[in-house]
């Protein structure tokens, strides 16, 4: 599966979220790529109107909040 | 009571004098400014879960201009902190086709005036400073918003496709009390931690300023004709939030910085930076933008030069 994380340079959450995301990949062997983009055209594109947002393969999960670890997982189904 | 506080920590300090009064304004002037800023930031942060981005967005679309204009502005002092969530916002906006000149203003109030910055002025600063400050900024941004509309700035947006694809799954969802009170606290915590630092900074260097800089340095150096301008340029490239300005402002005030020195320098760190202006320059064309920075410039000045002569 395909992780985005959408953020911008000068955002610390979305920087969490994007730790987070890396860390659970590793923990539960996910068999995924994770980018992030720090385009807020291309998240505005996507109809994101907050950060971070999170899309997974494309379909947006979360926006305008630092989710949880757990809320995360939850999205992964890990 | 926060006096009380500082004066009784400070009782238990091995310090005197000099040293002991620094520290007593440095630990005073935490507790005020950050007990402050957890009250406006959750109070804020509460109301803006009765405004997601999408709400807005369609809120305004249609709605006339007068009263656009009032509800960008009311908007921009309830906008967070950080350009990060400005600009996606400003993006909703403008592929939504909201009226230019709202959503101008919008961007013009978001940086130049908040909730947070108005209340901490007013428990340091007073009223006259703080109603300066306020309405100083409308003022600026509604002026600047006048002056780009007339010159037809809308041309120079940068123009994308916004997604429809996830509108289905935007329909309202009606949130309970419970679920507001966790995005609150989410969202105000995250907001009080990024700002924590900056404040704890200014109030740093204020404390030095309050107690080791003599005032006619301030007064004799500080205070020409030219110190507006003076104090816009050195804002430019100091990046802080203005929780972190206004305790550095406070002390220079008090050391005799002109009232409209001061606010036109609070007003230029927290707008003129560069980082956002790199932001922005994603969603606009370098002619816009450069306007938008030369009438907040000359904005903030003119501002500065006014409540100098005023005050």
């Amino acid at each position: 599966m395909k992780i985005t994380i959408y953020g911008t340079d000068c955002c610390s959450k979305c920087d969490q979220v994007l730790e987070i995301v890396n860390e659970l990949v590793e923990e539960y062997k996910i068999d995924a790529e994770v980018e992030k983009i720090n385009d807020p055209i291309e998240a505005a594109q996507k109809g994101v109107m907050s950060l971070p947002a999170l899309a997974v393969d494309g379909d947006i999960k979360i926006k305008g909040k630092a989710a949880s670890k757990e809320e995360i997982k939850e999205i992964l189904n890990v | 009571m926060f006096e009380n506080v500082a004066q009784f920590i400070v009782s238990f300090l091995p310090i005197t004098g000099n040293i002991a009064e620094i520290v007593e304004y440095w630990i005073y002037n935490n507790l005020k400014i950050l007990f402050i800023l957890f009250l406006v930031v959750f109070i804020i942060s509460y109301l803006r879960t009765y405004f997601p981005p999408e709400k807005i967005r369609d809120y305004l679309k249609g709605k006339n201009v007068v009263f656009g204009y009032l509800f960008a502005i009311g908007l921009g002092l309830i906008s967070p902190f950080c350009t990060c969530s400005t600009i996606p916002l400003f993006l909703g906006l403008v592929s939504a086709g909201v009226p230019f000149g709202i959503i101008i203003t919008f961007l013009f109030v978001s940086p130049l005036i908040n909730f947070a910055a108005i209340a901490v002025l007013l428990s340091t600063l007073g009223v006259k400073i703080t109603l300066a400050y306020a309405l100083g900024g409308v003022i600026v941004a509604i002026l600047g918003s006048v002056i780009l509309v007339k010159l037809k700035m809308e041309r120079y947006l940068i123009s994308f496709n916004f997604s429809e694809s996830n509108k289905k799954d935007e329909e309202e969802k009606k949130l309970t009390r419970r679920e507001r009170l966790k995005e609150t606290y989410q969202g105000g915590v995250e907001i009080v931690k990024q700002v924590f630092p900056y404040v704890l900074f200014g109030v740093t260097v204020g404390a030095v300023i309050h107690g080791l800089v003599p005032e006619d340095i301030i007064s004799n150096y500080l205070s020409g004709r030219f110190s507006v301008p003076g104090a816009v340029i050195i804002g430019v490239p100091v990046y802080t939030d203005i929780m972190g300005v206004i305790p550095i402002a406070e002390s220079l005030i008090a050391k005799g910085l002109p009232t409209g020195t001061a606010v036109a320098f609070m007003m230029a760190v927290a707008t003129l930076s560069l980082p956002q202006f790199i932001l922005l320059k994603k969603a606009m064309q370098k002619k816009l933008l450069f306007y938008y920075g030369a009438i907040l410039s000359l904005g903030i000045i003119v501002l500065g030069f006014l409540l100098n002569f005023l005050f």
